[in-house]
């Protein structure tokens, strides 16, 4: 070995140590993991308040049950709140595993940024992040609430997003795809909300539909049942139900159809100075429910439930779009990004005054439904004297 | 390189009789002299030299001694010891000579001298005989499936069970000396036509360089001509099996057989060797590639898993799932020492304990086992010294480094240096000595071919043979590089 490659090797060696960023040599118990934070805003002194969910292993033992823990503190920013939480935990809290953060609506209401900016500068907390808000008065009470399928609470509402799918009543958002929301022209973001209800008289945190913002405040709310017809038109739609009523027959019932698979398409129309959106769904699903012996499993019974569903699906949307028109004044729907992916030319052009079209925007909606089967029966189940 | 300058032999009986016993050591009972002269001619006077225990002594009573006593002799003078040479003497392989340095090379390999009264000459007489270990299945190179004979300490033994499975003149044997006092005779084997003659010239011209007192297993040899001898991997194969050198030396490769040990030494050795095992060849492909695949990701494993494991716990906690972290942090409570001085601890208690193992009686060994799991390891974990992840890490490094013995040597220094890198960089110093293991696995040689070369190869042909082993109809080539012709002789049906 001659001098120069030991020079070159002891370089190495010590810029390997020099440069290696911010990592460390760190013990597991040296740490407090975090599963969640809720976040309120102190009215009186304007301090964030932060109530920050930690993994309990004093009472664990191994195989057993994991609790959890709240370690509340304040600050004047949010980073600045995190840190006054060592003066109470003596452990470093570690972010990497967090879950879920939730915000208070006054929170939400004076702005998300500060939280994006800590979620997305911070070198722990993960882009997957799901983020509520809150729909009561504070953002701490949800974590303190009776937990059903883990001790952790902020894990609980982790699964509870994941277990949507075959609900479709929230939207999924995560913080990378809010973010990307956020930045995007002509679309307004959206976020999961949650509330707390009884269950055998306990208090527990359940999902509560969409938290709707324009730009990065919020600007209202969508009920559970009006969020799956928004989701239908961000084409987000993964399973969920159908409900189809029929009140003016000679017997009011019901048929509740089960969605498999849905494709939305958004297509913008431009004619004459006139523009206007076409919104076209195709659904597969099936007869999951009826409360009549009526057939509509056969030929005819099927074209008449898919014409009542299709008219239903319609409606609901077009009503879910004419909310967000008049009441939010917000693009959750994304028309003016669909608009910018597919008629750049057209956008250059009206883009600047996006804010004023869109509560005029005309829309048209064309719901196409397949029924596809009636589970496993193949008549409806007669009912004799 | 005559040592025994200052002698000669004289006419005299008696005078050769001191030569001998003086360039013995006067008291050497082990040295038989035995004189005898014939029962009809009172001046033919004989004296043998054998040393005991290495020579039949039937041979020498029935063939020597019997013919010689009791033959009745013409009165030929002149040329007496031709006479006993050619008419009386019943052995297959005799010779004579005058050279001292012979005589006193064939007493101590075990055959007779005999000297005759009046003669300037003698007889060397092929008498080996000595105990030697039955053939019998290597203890260390075991199968489920295929032959089961193993190389013995003789080495002629050796080349006959080797000539015995390669029935073709082509298969030359070269013989020489190797070590100076010890004077162990080697023999060199190769398939002529196959092997190729630049590996076998280099291996000639290290052999020849060589200098060193004593020979007794290859792996004398193998430190002194192997291409990195600091280097943790081998660059020569070793075997006691017959059939893995058979099948070797099919493939071009050449044998280096040593008298006085059972194992047998091939070059060139590339690093899929080490995967490949015997019965690879003599189960169903399908079964041999996946215990292939697995010796291969089991030698991974055992350098990497506590490497791994400490840079995820200790430096990289997001890339753990959470559940998992949240029971390796159960785990850890109570536990004092940190997880890098853990590893270190349990991995060296687990060396300790194999090599306790290793030379111990198989009836202590029990003992051993349950020492070593139960009061060792569960006592540790409910005493809370180690966590119980820890255990099972050490433990699976372990198993899967058992899986290749003849890797051992690597996996164990790569997973302590694997581990100290790990443990001051996380996964950065691991890629930093992985990488630094596969530059190095690929600027070494064997006899000149590279050490990796059928392992990347971008011909198909030369990969059939490595992590997946193809069915015999398929490998329709020898592996390339090692021999210099290519066609193997496997044209079956399916051609």
């Amino acid at each position: 070995m001659n001098k120069s490659f030991i020079l070159l090797f002891v370089i190495i060696i010590t810029s390997t140590f020099l440069l290696t960023g911010c990592w460390n040599y760190n013990e597991v118990e040296k740490l407090a993991i975090v599963s969640g934070v809720a976040i309120d805003k102190n009215e009186k002194d304007n301090k964030f308040e932060l109530t920050a969910e930690v993994i309990d292993l004093k009472s664990t033992q191994v195989g057993g049950r994991f609790n959890s823990q709240r370690i509340q503190s304040d600050g004047d920013t949010i980073l600045d709140a995190i840190r006054n939480m060592i003066k109470i935990s003596a452990k470093k809290l570690y972010w990497s595993h967090a879950t879920t953060f939730i915000l208070s609506e006054n929170v939400a209401k004076e702005g998300i940024l500060p939280v994006l900016d800590f979620i997305a500068r911070d070198k722990e907390p993960r882009l997957s992040i799901n983020i509520f808000v809150s729909k009561e008065k504070t953002a701490a009470e949800l974590l303190s609430q009776q937990s059903i399928s883990t001790e952790i609470r902020s894990f609980e509402m982790d699964y509870m997003l994941l277990a949507n799918d075959s609900l479709s009543k929230v939207p999924e958002v995560q913080v990378y795809e809010f973010m990307n929301d956020l930045s995007n022209q002509g679309i307004s973001p959206v976020l999961p909300t949650l509330e707390i209800t009884l269950n055998e008289g306990k208090r527990t945190a359940e999902l509560g539909g969409t938290a709707v913002f324009k730009k990065d405040k919020l600007a209202g709310f969508l009920t559970l049942e009006d969020t799956k017809f928004l989701l239908f038109v961000k084409d987000k739609i993964k399973g969920g139900l159908l409900i189809v009523n029929d009140k003016e027959g000679e017997s009011p019932h019901v048929v509740t159809l089960e969605i498999f698979k849905n494709k939305t398409k958004i297509i913008p129309n431009y004619s004459n100075g006139q523009l206007s959106i076409d919104i076209r769904t195709r659904t597969d699903v099936s007869i999951a429910e009826e409360d009549t012996t009526k057939n509509y499993i056969d030929e005819k019974g099927r074209a008449e439930l898919r014409k009542k569903a299709e008219k239903y699906l319609e409606r609901n949307i077009e009503r879910v779009i004419k909310q967000a028109q008049q009441e939010f004044d917000s693009d959750i729907f994304g028309f003016g990004n669909t608009i910018m992916r597919k008629r750049p030319d057209l956008w250059k052009e009206i883009g600047k005054q996006w804010g004023s079209i869109f509560p005029e925007l005309k829309i048209n909606v064309d719901a196409d439904i397949h029924i596809k089967s009636s589970g496993h029966i193949l008549k409806p189940i007669q009912v004799g004297d | 390189m005559s040592k025994f300058k200052e002698y000669s032999l004289s006419k005299s009986l008696d005078s050769n009789i001191e030569m001998i016993k003086k360039i013995f050591n006067n008291n050497d009972d082990t040295l038989i002299i035995r004189s005898f002269q014939n029962q009809h001619n009172n001046s033919l006077k004989c004296c043998i030299f054998f040393i005991e225990g290495m020579v039949n002594n039937e041979i020498i009573n029935e063939n020597i001694i019997l013919p010689i006593v009791e033959t009745s002799i013409p009165s030929i003078k002149s040329n007496f010891i031709e006479y006993l040479q050619y008419q009386v003497i019943v052995s297959n392989n005799l010779q004579k000579t005058d050279s001292i340095d012979q005589l006193i090379e064939a007493v101590i390999s075990g055959n007779t001298i005999l000297f005759a009264e009046n003669s300037l000459e003698a007889i060397i007489i092929d008498t080996k005989g000595w105990q030697s270990r039955a053939i019998e299945e290597p203890i260390v190179e075991r199968v489920l499936r295929g032959p089961r004979e193993g190389f013995t300490e003789c080495i002629m033994v050796n080349l006959a069970l080797i000539r015995r499975k390669l029935r073709t003149s082509d298969l030359k044997f070269e013989f020489t000396t190797l070590g100076e006092r010890t004077n162990t005779k080697a023999c060199i084997c190769y398939i002529e036509g196959l092997a190729n003659e630049k590996i076998l010239k280099e291996l000639h011209k290290r052999l020849e360089s060589i200098s060193i007192d004593g020979v007794l297993d290859v792996n004398y040899i193998n430190e002194l001509v192997s291409d990195s001898p600091l280097s943790p991997f081998e660059t020569t194969g070793s075997t006691e099996r017959p059939d893995i050198i058979a099948a070797k030396l099919l493939e071009g490769r050449i044998a280096l057989v040593l008298d006085g040990t059972p194992v047998v030494m091939t070059v060139p050795y590339l690093f899929i060797e080490y995967f490949q095992s015997n019965e690879d060849y003599y189960l169903n492909y399908y079964f041999a590639s996946i215990g292939r695949v697995l010796r291969i990701f089991g030698f991974i494993a055992s350098i990497s898993i506590p490497a791994v494991y400490l840079s995820l716990v200790a430096f990289h906690q997001e890339m753990i799932p959470t559940p998992l972290i949240m029971s390796i942090y159960a785990a850890r409570q109570g536990v004092p020492f940190p997880t890098a001085i853990e590893l270190i601890v349990l991995l060296i208690t687990f060396e300790i304990l194999r090599e306790a193992g290793t030379r111990m009686p198989s009836y202590i060994g029990q003992a051993l086992s349950i020492v070593g799991a139960l009061v060792l390891g569960s006592s540790a974990v409910e005493a809370r010294l180690v966590s119980a992840p820890i255990v099972i890490v050490v433990g699976l490094s372990g198993i899967t480094g058992l899986m290749i013995p003849k890797i051992k040597s690597v996996s164990v220094t790569m997973r302590f240096i694997f581990l100290f890198l790990s443990s001051l960089l996380g996964l950065y110093g691991y890629i930093f000595g992985m990488s630094a293991l596969l530059i190095h696995l690929f600027s070494i040689r064997s006899f000149g071919v590279p050490y990796m070369s059928n392992l990347t190869s971008l011909h198909l042909q030369e990969l059939k043979d490595t992590t997946i082993r193809s069915p015999w109809w398929y490998m329709k080539d020898r592996p390339g590089s090692l021999s210099k012709n290519l066609r193997r002789t496997s044209r079956g049906q399916r051609q």
